[in-house]
Formats: C-alpha cells, structure tokens, sequence
C-alpha cells in the first residue's frame, strides 16, 4: 500500500502541530481522480490509530442530493428543515467509530427534546445519540448537541478529534435536490443539519485537526471549470474556512507510477502478458496521462 | 491435418470475416492496413504501390485490442449504447479477475492449484465452450414441417454462443448487476458447466434425434 | 528539361489555335450564310482543320473575281501577327500594362499560367481563354512599384507627421482619447451610408484623473463600456443622424460621467456591501474576527510578519485567477501563521 506524499504532508503538519491552538483546517484539492479521497481516508487512518474522536462526513455534498423526500419542518429551529433519515444513517456510523468516547463524556446541560422526553445533566453523551436513533425526528437537533457538547468539552483535553469532510464545497453550496410541492428547491441555508456540520467547522475547539477536500466532480450544479478551493468553496466558504493549509494533490509522479504497478503485480492485478511488458507499462502511462483513477480503470480488466 | 493447424484456420478465418468483405468499398486489390509497430522493424521494405485501406476507427495497435471482444461488446448492445456495452465488458472481466484472484490469495500455501487468471483467456475458452456444432433448420415437406440437422458456419457458431451467454445472463435475478451475472456464465461455461453448455449439449441431442430427417438436408 | 519540352510544346499549341482564331475572324467578312453555317467552330476546344473548313463554302457562293481573290487570300495563310505577350519587351512599364484592378487576361500577362481541372489524366488548361482564370480575384495591378507609384501621387496631398510622436507610446501618452468614424464610398441611389454616423470614442481609464472611489464609481456606472483587462473605457454613439452630433454626444457623454464619479452620496458610505467592491479586501466579511479568535488562543496580540503575510496573500487569491503560485504563498503564509514547517522537497 503506497501512502502518498500529500498524506504524509499532512500527518507530518499533525504532529507538528501544538493542539493548544485553535484546530488548523486543512483542504485537500485536485483534479479529478487524482487521489483525494485516498488522502483523507489514510489520513482518517492514522488518526484512528492513534485513538482520535473521528467526526466524519464521508460526502458533504451526498447530504444535499440524497433521500431527497427525507426533510421534515425542523422542530427547533422555524424556517428550516431536518433531515431524519440521513441524520440517523449519520448517527449510526458516528457511533459506530466512537463508541468509546460517547460512553466517558457526560453532558453539560440537560436537553428537552419534547414534553415527555429529556435528557439529564451529566448523562453519557451515547444517551443523546440513542435519542436520535429511537426518534428519527430529533435525530438532525441530537448532532446539533453532539458537536456543541464535543466543541464545549475539547477544551477539557480528554480526548483528541479530527473533523474529516469529503465536498466540503457541498456545504456551501446553493442549491439541493429537495423540492417541496409546489416546485421550491430548499436552499443549503434552509437545511439545519448543514448548518450544524458549517457551526462546527468553524473550529472554534482545540485539541484536533479539520481536514477537508474540495470535490469539483461532486458539486450540484456548478459549471466544472477548475478544481482549486477559492472557486469551489466561493466567496462565503473560502471566507468561512479562512485560514486554511491548502494541500494540493498531484497526479503520480514518475516513482509513485513505478511502484503502483508493482502493487498490481504483486496482488495479481495485471494478467496481460503485453501489459507487464515495458511498452504496456508505456502504454497504461500515456493512456492513463498518470491519473490514479484512470490507470486503475485502465487496469481492472486487463 | 491436424487439429490445431485447422483451428489455427478457423481463428484466422473468423478474424478475417471481422472486416467487411461483402458490399466492400474497396476493391479486392486493396490490402489491410498493419498497425503494429514492429512490423516496421520487421517487413520493410513495404510494397509502396499496394493500395492500402484506410485503418478502420477501432483498430489500435494496444494489447487491449481483441476482435472477439469487439463482437461481443456489438451484440450485447443497445439501442447504439456502445459505451454501456463496453463498461459492462470491462467490469464483467474484472468481476473474473476479482474471482480468481481471490482463489489465489485463499488458497493454502504450498499446493496451489492452477488457476488459470487472465479474463481474457477465461473469455476465450468460455466462448469455445459454448459453441455448437450443429444446429436445427425447418424445412417443409408435404405440408409438414421438419427440424433438420445442419453443420453451421463458424460466424454463426460464435453468434450463437454469444447471444446464449447474454441470455442466460439476463434470464437471472433482475437486482443483481448484469456484469455479475455475466461473469458468472463465463466462468461456468469456461469450466464447462452451466446453463449456455447445457443448452448447447440439447441442441446437439436434438440434432441427434432428428437424424432421420437429415436427407431432407438436400433441397 | 521537362518543363522546357512542355513549355515548347504549349507554344505550339498556342501558335495553331492562334491561327485558327485569326482565320475565323476573317471569315465574319464572307456572306451571312457561311458565318452562320461555320459558326459553330468557333465555340470548338480542338485544333481546327482549316483546308476542310474552306472546302465546305458552297460553289455558288464563290463568284466574282473579289471572291475569288479573297479565296487565294485565305489559301495562302498569311502569318499571323504574334499575340501581344510575345511582343512585350522586357523592360516595359509593368504599371502600363495592368494600371487599375482588372480580370486576367491571358494575352496581356506573359506567363504560362495553367489553371482548372485536369481531364483524362492530364494537367490543367492552358490559361488561353480558361474562364477559371477570370473568375479568380488578380493582383496584377498592385506590383511593388505601381504602390510606390501610387504613393508618390498620394504624398502632395498628406501632412507632415508631427515630431516627437515616433511610438506609439508616445502617441497614447499625447493624445490618450482616440475617436474612430468611419467613411464609406458606395455607389447607390444615396451617397450618405448609415452606418457613418457611428462613432467610438476610447480612452484608458488610468489617463484620467480619478481617485480610487472615483475610479470604482465610474466602472460601476459604465458596466460592460468598460473592459477590465485593457483597462479601457469604449463609449460608442450612434444614435443621432450626423456624425458630428454623435462625436458631440459621446464626449458630452464623458464629462458627465466624469464630473458624476466625483461625486460621493450619502448612501454610498453607509450601504455598500461586499458585492459592490471593485475587489475583495480584508477588512470586509469576517476574516478579521476567525483570526481574533486564533490570536486570542495563542495569547499573542500584536501583529505578525505572518498577518501582514496572510493579507496580501488572500488578497492576491480572492481577487486574481488562482494560480498553484498563488496558493502557494497563501499556504506559506497561514504555515507561518501557525509556525508549522513545510516539509523538505522531494529528493
């Protein structure tokens, strides 16, 4: 498995950094295909092996174009609209990554979610995530809890956290798939669980990191002219993340080239004598101009 | 002669009848053009004044290129999606790979079997397996009408193979993905089992059993 | 050596149906009738065979003793005169020959000029009465020295070029307002074109005297006039029927616009929003308040090299075409900000 240079970048950046401050942003951007995704994820990877809280959004921008008859009136917030089913799917692997961590940390304040059902103070934080499970309604108000309570308690330095967005630009976006009857698109603004992902990436906590990419392949309706975060993000977004590290992604270079091959080899990927000749080699270079997803789409038939 | 010398013809012949030869806009004069490179290296000098015909769009001189799977990507599409077909191709032969590959890595070290993993060979032999040798005409007699045994040519061999493997694909649970369900017909036909070989091994009793009326045959 | 036995042998070609032409022009003299009956050759591509020709005139027609002389006449082929191209002299006046735009015409331009499709394998047509040669534009008329010439005739009319205006800079920085009319010469009913009323008048806006609040509202108030690249100012008027009164107009046009971006209103200090700017600055939005906030944490009050840094580095990213430089120095600055160290380059 090759770990490429902007991941390690990036991890290096982590292990520099004094978590005393403010939690650094950090958006990854590239051109299609060219490893982004991998980025985050071996960045995800390590995170995780060094026992971090992983909050993660695996596409910020799936939240606007998925289920899209899932949104309701949002009960606490008037206006504006929850997304239950999206919200629970969202809880479920939150829990799943983090179970640990929900049982130790207790609640600040006690939350009244309807006229019967409350959730006390100093209860674990896993009581206000099953809420969301048990009642898909308050599920979109539950993350809302969730990140201000782990915002609040980072400064407490129990744990560490990583922020990891896919589409970022997602987030700031305009438009959504949602139509309500009658033909109104619900705006971005009007969808309560993106604004309580956007609350939380202002990284107004410490002891963590927020890594980010841009996704111009996975952007609702923009014209898809150039892949770099000011564009993407727009003005509000760039000046929400503001300052952030950018990390750009390459397509391989010559050596990354060589040895992801001999990856493929090694697993038994290439089956075709002419392919794992030189001149194949040669071949699957110049057809795949050494993007990442091109040669493995090249290489996964022949 | 031998057998691989006649089946070094029917592959040869079979190629050849890829390229059109009827209602052709060139005359018989015309040679096909080469378009690998080694043969720079190795037939110079060229008759220059040999016409040549222009290289057809889908010829490259890639060790992607396959005449067999160009068919099979033609008759597996529709409606003139030839980019659908041709991704349904690749992922079926990934989906072989995928298989096979994992036959290797869970096999118990030390003995391993031989396990043949190149999707390209794996395609081959799945489309020879399932090739029929005669086939079944209807012809009238006296107000009746007779299923005859015939030999077939080998363009309708291959046509017959190919569309039975798309069929038998397509006969299968509808959630599961086509190229799945072709990989499985692939790979069942490959090892000579399956719904395409079974088919194949009914017509040929058929033709068996309707021997008797194999003289009507001479029309 | 090829060229030359074919360029022989098209003079032949060339002297035969040269003959031919001429003979066929004497024969307009005979009587009507023949004419009409020998017209057709005339029209005829192929070499004609004269003797047979004059054999066809009918017996009757050839009484009297003038038209028995003019027979022997036409017996006796007299060599024709050479066409004119043959008689040219080398040293003529070019100008002469071709002094205005004029179709080709093969016996004034001594070239062997081949034009048209070749039939039956064989090379183009000679250019002797090829109409493919007349239907294609010729600029036999504008050789080096018939423009000299023509220049020459020009230069009593035409004033002295002003010193000092050697470049074009020089001319730009002199007269940075350009206006631009054109005159048109047709030959119709009218002589006054539509279209001559049109005037642009052009100028950089960095020529005029305008401060930065006056700059922004006088591109506010031009809109698409003004290109942002060229950082010119087009003002085009064609809306009154003269040319004068349009030029009138367009400049009228320009002080209004002028003296109307000096002028500052009220409402403009107090509701202007980030989208009304010219380009994004730092002060506007709320980067100061995210980068507060990251100082307040990191217990530092004053400002930084790195700040300084981070500013003009967003700024450069905000308002230009992000470039990977320009990334770059906005990836440096916010390291620095956060005294993060970039990892060495790849060896």
């Amino acid at each position: 498995m090759m770990v490429r240079r902007p991941a390690l970048e990036v991890i290096d950046y982590i292990r520099q950094t004094n978590f005393d401050q403010l939690a650094i942003k950090y958006v990854i951007y590239g051109r299609k295909g060219s490893g982004k995704t991998m980025t985050l994820n071996h960045i995800i990877h390590h995170c995780q092996a060094a026992g971090w809280l992983i909050v993660h959004i695996p596409t910020a921008n799936g939240l606007n174009l998925k289920n899209k008859y899932d949104f309701i009136d949002s009960v606490s917030h008037e206006g504006m609209y929850d997304q239950p089913t999206s919200s629970t799917d969202w809880l479920k692997q939150f829990k799943l990554r983090n179970e640990r961590f929900l049982k130790e940390l207790k609640t600040t304040e006690k939350y009244v979610w309807n006229k019967r059902e409350s959730t006390e103070k100093d209860q674990p934080l896993l009581s206000v995530l099953e809420q969301g499970l048990t009642r898909p309604k308050n599920a979109t108000d539950v993350i809302g809890v969730l990140l201000k309570e782990l915002q609040l308690q980072s400064y407490n330095k129990q744990f560490k956290m990583l922020y990891a967005i896919k589409a970022v630009n997602g987030l700031f976006a305009e438009e959504t798939a949602f139509r309500k009857h009658g033909g109104y698109i619900i705006p971005v603004r009007e969808l309560t669980l993106h604004m309580h992902f956007r609350n939380f990436l202002e990284g107004d906590w410490i002891n963590g990191s927020i890594v980010t990419t841009v996704d111009y392949n996975l952007s609702y309706r923009q014209p898809k002219f150039y892949y770099t975060p000011f564009y993407l993000l727009g003005k509000k977004g760039f000046d929400h993340m503001d300052p952030f590290i950018p990390v750009f992604v390459d397509e391989y270079s010559d050596k990354e080239f060589e040895s992801q091959i001999a990856y493929y080899q090694s697993k038994h990927w290439i089956q075709d004598e002419e392919a794992n000749t030189e001149a194949g080699k040669l071949y699957l270079k110049k057809l795949s101009d050494m993007n990442p997803a091109e040669l493995d789409k090249l290489v996964s038939w022949i | 002669m031998s057998t691989s010398l006649l089946k070094c013809m029917v592959v040869f012949w079979c190629i050849s009848r890829v390229t059109q030869v009827r209602h052709s806009r060139y005359p018989p004069t015309f040679v096909e053009p080469v378009v690998k490179k080694e043969s720079f290296e190795t037939e110079l000098p060229f008759d220059v004044s040999t016409p040549v015909k222009a290289a057809p769009l889908w010829r490259t001189s890639s060790f992607t290129y396959d005449p067999l799977i160009l068919k099979f990507i033609n008759i597996i599409q529709k409606k003139g999606e030839k980019d659908l077909a041709s991704y349904l191709m690749r992922k079926t032969f990934e989906q072989i790979k995928l298989r096979q590959v994992e036959k290797v890595n869970t096999a118990p070290p030390g003995d391993l079997p031989e396990i043949e993993l190149n999707p390209k060979k794996i395609f081959h032999e799945a489309i020879e397996n399932s090739k029929p040798l005669l086939g079944l005409q209807n012809v009238e007699r006296g107000g009746r009408t007779y299923q005859v045994p015939t030999p077939l040519k080998e363009s309708r061999r291959r046509f017959l193979a190919m569309k039975w493997l798309i069929e038998a694909a397509n006969n299968k649970e509808p959630v599961i993905p086509f190229y799945q369900k072709l990989a499985d017909e692939l790979m069942d036909a490959y090892q000579n089992t399956g719904a395409v070989v079974k088919r194949k091994n009914d017509l040929h009793k058929q033709c068996e059993a309707n021997r008797a009326y194999a003289h009507f045959r001479w029309w | 050596m090829m060229c030359c036995r074919m360029a022989a042998s098209q003079r032949k070609l060339q002297q035969f149906s040269l003959s031919f032409w001429s003979y066929s022009h004497l024969r307009y003299q005979l009587t009507k009738k023949q004419v009409c009956r020998h017209h057709g050759s005339l029209v005829s591509t192929s070499l004609p065979d004269v003797d047979s020709e004059i054999e066809k005139v009918s017996v009757h027609s050839l009484r009297g003793k003038a038209m028995r002389a003019m027979q022997d006449r036409l017996r006796k082929r007299h060599p024709m005169p050479s066409s004119r191209e043959n008689r040219m002299a080398e040293d003529q006046d070019w100008t002469n020959v071709y002094p205005t735009a004029a179709s080709f015409k093969w016996s004034a331009v001594p070239l062997s000029v081949r034009m048209g499709y070749p039939v039956n394998r064989g090379i183009p047509p000679h250019k002797l009465g090829n109409a493919e040669l007349l239907k294609i534009p010729n600029f036999l008329h504008l050789t080096p020295l018939a423009i000299k010439k023509h220049c020459a005739a020009l230069k009593g009319f035409c004033t002295k070029w002003p010193d000092g205006l050697n470049t074009d800079e020089l001319c730009d920085e002199h007269f940075p307002v350009a206006i631009e009319t054109s005159d048109y010469v047709f030959s119709s009913p009218s002589l006054r074109c539509p279209k001559a009323r049109l005037v642009q008048v052009k100028l950089k806006l960095s020529k005029l005297p305008l401060d930065k609040h006056a700059r922004w509202k006088l591109i506010q108030l031009v809109g698409d006039l003004y290109n942002k690249e060229t950082d010119e100012l087009c003002i085009s008027a064609d809306r009154c029927p003269v040319k004068q009164q349009n030029l009138d107009y367009a400049m009228y046009l320009l002080s209004v616009l002028f003296h109307e971006a000096h002028i500052t209103e009220p409402w403009e200090e107090t509701e202007q929003t980030e989208e009304d700017m010219e380009e994004y600055t730092w002060e506007s939005g709320k980067r100061e308040e995210n980068l507060m906030r990251i100082k307040r944490r990191m217990h530092n009050k004053e400002i930084s090299s790195a700040e300084e840094e981070l500013k003009t580095a967003y700024t450069q990213v905000c308002n230009n075409k992000e470039t990977s430089e320009s990334i770059g120095s906005y990836k440096r600055a916010v390291l620095n900000l956060f005294g993060l160290k970039e990892p060495a380059p790849e060896t």
